[in-house]
């Protein structure tokens, strides 16, 4: 039952006051807090009072006055008030002690007391802390969930950085508050109640001045206050915005660049920072008003404590020790008055700033909570029929999007829709999948509502790929497998941890309400695959993939990823083994002309100048840069040795001319800097003043920074791909002569960052496939590329390496939004994912939209046959494509035919042909 | 000479490229790749998609259209030094109307699409001459379609 009482709580709208959320979160925490605060009065009193007796007993000689005089220690009594007959109970007498022993006794009980004060300090400060961090995130896990049941819809309202800052920092200063909200009040209060009627107790008129002024401070003060933090609200509103506005920026920057918008979103910048800075400067100046109103009525006091009180005494009626006691008492008031003043300021300030975020959060038409419920149960497949009946779906200005939509559905049926843009074929598709609420009708399967349908249901048994192509960055085998994740299905494995999960993980994630699901657990449900488990995983990845014809992509994108062979130390010598294999096919084959293997005799061609000199990778990490290499004394030497530092300096020349002739104007993101291999478009701006400089001094006279800026730039260079005519048989001759020098008897720091080219070692600095090639394919030559990765492909089949170098493509990291894959790759893993998940609907709404037709035909088709069961291929399941080239219709057994949001036509597309006029010239 | 301003040179002396600053030009070529295509292999095939434009730098390239898919492609035409190849298709991102072959060794350069479209959007000069060659081809093929309608109707009456 304790179950459903989280679902209801978490379907309540959240608490709009903060403090009675607080109360109701933390109440038992609250008291006990209080408690131990009221404790901890006891030994700061007595911390108080003991230096007083320190001082004037056993020091100053009080009860002393003989020199065998003892007095008591420690004794420990009770006595009650007089009314109630004042008897007094002893319960320990203590001890008689003489003056000396005496000293240290109470001298060392005042250490105990400093350490005991400073325990209570410390429990409590760090109770209040992990209160509040406790309550911390269980906002931001309540917050955080609610926005995974939003409506859809709300979405389009909303900007994803808004949200993210109100969760991530809006409420990081409710953390600090929560601690204090109940104990803080009561005990400044408490301090200030004392002091209070102690002045009271003294003087009757000077208590009456001390409440007045008190009263002021309490009345005006707040009152000033509203202002600021209605300032303080509107700075929080701008801030958000302002987040959000640059979060816009950063996500359209190439509509920026391709409207030459930059200046209008500078302009509308520095409005917003405007403005931003004026409510600013505002509170800025109202907080110190305050701040100085506040000490001078903390000071005008004790100007009327002196001419009031002073009157009084000068009349007699008040002694002078009771002034200056009053006057002693008042300075400890305005500390715990001020406290209970700011402490008020920020609770009203606080309740402001969470009730802003909190109505953002209450958002209609949230799903409830308990369709959302993680199930570890096998989810029944779905069959019958869904039944629709006058569907129709606004959007949010309220014009139609689809509108009296009647028709059956067969889970199971294989259908294409098809119908112009925002023909409302499309819309459809989203209402079955959830993704659109319907403004009215129905859609029920077998007899229930579709809607009420709980999202393990939804989301287990219907598959969805729409057109949008957003893909959250992470490796591309957790991208293919996320669909399949809705529930931890073993016990968790915490073995790829490195250190170990704190030992109070679960019990503070209950304290602070957040979901028990382990992460750590295997989530990925492979009865739904098709499989049985874990090791089976990469044959079904590889039939989708081979299905969606990325297959190659995929190993391709193995072939650039870098190995370590530390970790993967015996894939590492397989491929060592591979190289070697393809050498010796090589020789003598088509390949020969594709590739140029690493020869210390040679210069390799197709190679940079850098490779050739160096003739190795980097050692570590860091890769071997062109200004690192110019800048290594080794190498210098070397290169002035040969007089090839001259040459490269005429070439650096060159290079830097033709840049700033070709580059100099482009903006730096341009795509054509890509093509530019030897500079940055950063570095571009650096050159023309060196060039200047190198021309008029030449290499001689040149400063060496100057010097090798120049000689950096040749490193890069290819002449086979830049084709500048930059170097001759000569220039190579010397660069092979270096490079001899270079490897002959070098010295140990050379060595150290430096591994020459070895056949039998694999490189971690180097790609697979530059590995396996040991070289480097032929610049200019038809589809090498192609051709090197197809011969490459074929052998790592015969050698049976084909699997372990799929699954290191599959750990390709895809990037913030799956950027690093093309939109037509994004769609077809989107695609590769819905087959993966072994649904009884997969709906496909325009999903291949940005492949070409022919590859969207074949994907049809093939997806087609997996649906009918043609190939023996898994289970059989029903399809929904909204098509995008409607001529693969007429491969469905019924197409649906949308035109100005609606149905017009729903049959078998042979019936169609004959008879619907609107279908033929779509089909055709 | 280098490469590259030969190179340049090339693309001087083909009208669409003609009214382009120099340094421009330079640009084009540099990010572009010089590929030799073997005798007898294929540049790209019918129906392909189109992702580069080819302009002929030496050697010769046969043309081949299949009136039918599946039918074998006959040879409508050879291109030789100078000649562009598929630049319309990489404009309308429209699959490849026919396949071409390298008669002999073939060397091209290769244009990427992107890199095209980026030179488009850039200058005007460029889009206008882009343009002016369109217009000219569809002329072109209006005159040939009329004459060809003309010679037909001849034919029909004929018989």
């Amino acid at each position: 039952m304790a179950k459903e009482d989280e679902y209801d709580a978490a379907n309540k709208p959240l608490e709009t006051r903060l403090m009675r959320f607080i109360w109701r979160q933390t109440r038992g925490e609250q008291i006990w807090l209080l408690f131990v605060i009221i404790i901890s009065m006891v030994p700061y009193f007595l911390i108080l009072n003991l230096p007083v007796k320190i001082i004037n007993e056993p020091i100053q000689g009080v009860g002393f006055e003989t020199a065998t005089a003892t007095q008591t220690f420690f004794d420990l009594s009770l006595s009650l008030p007089e009314f109630l007959g004042g008897a007094g109970f002893t319960l320990y007498e203590g001890m008689q002690l003489e003056r000396w022993p005496y000293l240290i006794a109470l001298s060392c009980s005042f250490l105990a007391l400093v350490c005991v004060n400073g325990l209570f300090k410390f429990y409590i400060n760090t109770y209040k802390g992990r209160l509040g961090e406790r309550m911390l995130r269980r906002m931001r896990y309540n917050l955080v969930d609610r926005v995974l049941r939003f409506p859809i819809s709300h979405f389009k309202r909303v900007k994803g950085s808004e949200v993210a800052s109100m969760v991530k920092d809006e409420v990081e200063p409710f953390g600090e508050f929560i601690g204090d909200a109940y104990v803080q009040p009561v005990y400044l209060g408490g301090q200030a109640l004392v002091a209070f009627v102690f002045i009271l107790q003294q003087s009757m008129w000077l208590g009456m001045i001390a409440v007045s002024i008190i009263a002021v401070q309490m009345v005006i003060i707040p009152w000033l206050r509203k202002r600021v933090l209605e300032l303080g609200r509107q700075r929080q509103l701008t801030a958000r915005l302002l987040s959000g506005r640059i979060g816009e920026i950063v996500e359209g920057i190439t509509s920026v660049h391709v409207n030459d918008t930059s200046n209008y979103e500078r302009s509308e910048l520095a409005n917003r920072l405007g403005k931003i800075f004026f409510i600013r400067y505002e509170l800025y100046q109202r907080k110190f008003f305050i701040k100085f109103l506040n000490n001078f009525l903390a000071q005008l006091t004790p100007f009327l404590f002196y001419v009031v009180g002073g009157y009084f005494a000068i009349r007699g009626t008040l002694n002078v020790g009771q002034l200056l006691g009053v006057i002693n008492a008042y300075k400890d008031l305005p500390t715990p008055i001020n406290g209970l003043i700011q402490w008020d300021q920020k609770r009203v300030d606080i309740d402001i700033k969470y009730a802003q975020i909190v109505e953002q959060f209450n958002v209609t038409g949230m799903s409830d909570s308990r369709l959302q419920a993680a199930t570890t149960e096998k989810v029944e497949p779905l069959t019958g029929t869904i039944e629709v009946s006058n569907l129709q779906v606004t959007d949010d200005t309220g014009s139609v999007l689809l509108q009296d939509a009647d028709f059956t559905l067969p889970v199971d049926g294989i259908t294409a829709a098809i119908g112009p843009l925002g023909s409302g074929a499309g819309v459809m598709a989203n209402a079955l999948a959830g993704l659109v609420n319907p403004s009215a009708g129905r859609l029920r399967i077998n007899g229930s509502s579709l809607t009420d349908l709980p999202q393990s249901v939804r989301g287990r048994r219907f598959a969805y790929a729409g057109s949008e192509s957003y893909l959250p960055q992470m490796t591309l085998l957790d991208s293919l497998l996320y669909v399949n994740k809705h529930a931890p299905l073993t016990e968790p494995d915490y073995s790829c941890l490195i250190e170990p999960l704190h030992p109070r993980t679960e019990l503070e994630a209950k304290a602070a309400g957040n979901t028990l699901l382990n992460y750590y657990s295997d989530w990925v449900d492979y009865d739904a695959m098709g499989i049985s488990g874990p090791d089976e995983v990469l044959p079904r990845l590889r039939d989708v993939l081979d299905l969606v014809e990325m297959d190659e992509v995929v190993t391709g994108l193995a072939m650039r990823q870098r190995l370590d062979p530390e970790e993967t130390p015996q894939l590492c010598e397989k491929l060592v083994e591979v190289r070697s294999t393809l050498r010796q096919r090589i020789d003598g084959s088509q390949l020969a002309n594709l590739v140029e293997v690493w020869d210390r005799e040679t210069y390799n061609e197709h190679a940079t100048l850098a490779e050739n000199l160096i003739f190795g990778t980097a050692a570590q990490a860091d890769e071997l840069t062109a200004a690192g290499i110019v800048e290594n004394e080794y190498v210098r030497e070397v290169l002035s040795k040969t007089g090839l530092d001259r040459d490269m300096f005429e070439m650096g020349i060159e290079l830097a001319d033709t840049a700033i002739e070709l580059f100099a104007d482009l903006s730096p993101d341009n795509p054509f800097f890509e093509q530019l291999n030897f500079m940055t478009p950063e570095e571009l701006e650096a050159y023309p003043p060196v060039l200047l400089r190198a021309k008029e001094e030449g290499f001689d006279k040149l400063g060496a920074t100057d010097r090798n800026m120049l000689l950096q730039l040749p490193m890069n260079y290819i002449e086979k791909r830049n084709r500048l005519k930059l170097m001759d048989a000569s220039t190579q001759t010397r660069i092979l002569e270096a490079r001899k020098m270079l490897h002959d008897n070098p010295p140990a720091d050379f060595t150290d960052a430096v591994t020459a080219y070895d056949v039998t070692l694999y490189s971690p600095m180097e790609s697979v496939q530059d590995n396996i090639l040991f070289g480097r394919i032929a610049q200019g030559v038809q589809n090498a590329q192609e051709q090197v990765q197809e011969a490459i492909t074929d052998l790592l089949k015969e050698m049976g390496l084909e699997e372990e170098i799929f699954s290191i493509g599959l750990q390709f990291d895809i990037g913030t939004g799956g950027k690093r894959l093309s939109e037509g790759q994004r769609q077809r893993i989107i695609l590769a994912r819905g087959l993966l998940k072994g649904s009884d609907l997969f709906i496909v709404n325009r999903g291949l939209n940005s492949l070409d037709q022919r590859s969207q035909e074949r994907l049809v088709k093939k997806v087609l046959a997996r649906a009918r069961g043609d190939e023996g291929l898994g289970r059989p399941f029903g399809l929904l494509w909204i098509l995008t080239a409607p001529h693969i219709a007429t491969e469905f057994d019924k197409v649906m035919v949308f035109d100005r949001q609606r149905l017009k036509s729903y049959d078998e597309p042979s019936a169609l042909q004959e008879n619907d006029d609107l279908y033929r010239s779509l089909v055709s | 000479m280098s490469k590259l301003t030969e190179e340049v040179d090339l693309l001087r002396s083909i009208p669409m490229f003609a009214g382009m600053p120099a340094n421009k030009l330079k640009l084009l070529a540099f990010a572009s790749d010089h590929i030799t295509v073997a005798d007898g292999d294929m540049l790209f095939n019918q129906g392909d998609d189109a992702d580069a434009a080819y302009i002929v730098i030496e050697g010769a390239a046969d043309v081949l259209v299949a009136s039918e898919a599946g039918a074998e492609p006959s040879r409508v035409a050879q291109l030789g030094r100078n000649s562009v190849i598929g630049d319309m298709a990489i404009l309308a991102d429209i699959p490849r109307t026919a396949s071409v072959r390298a008669e002999g060794e073939l060397e091209i350069l290769k244009i990427s699409r992107d890199h095209m479209m980026d030179m488009v959007k850039d200058s005007p000069t460029l889009a206008l001459a882009v343009l002016k060659e369109l217009v000219e081809r569809l002329a072109r093929t209006t005159h040939d379609l009329s004459e060809a309608k003309s010679e037909l109707a001849g034919l029909k009456k004929a018989s």
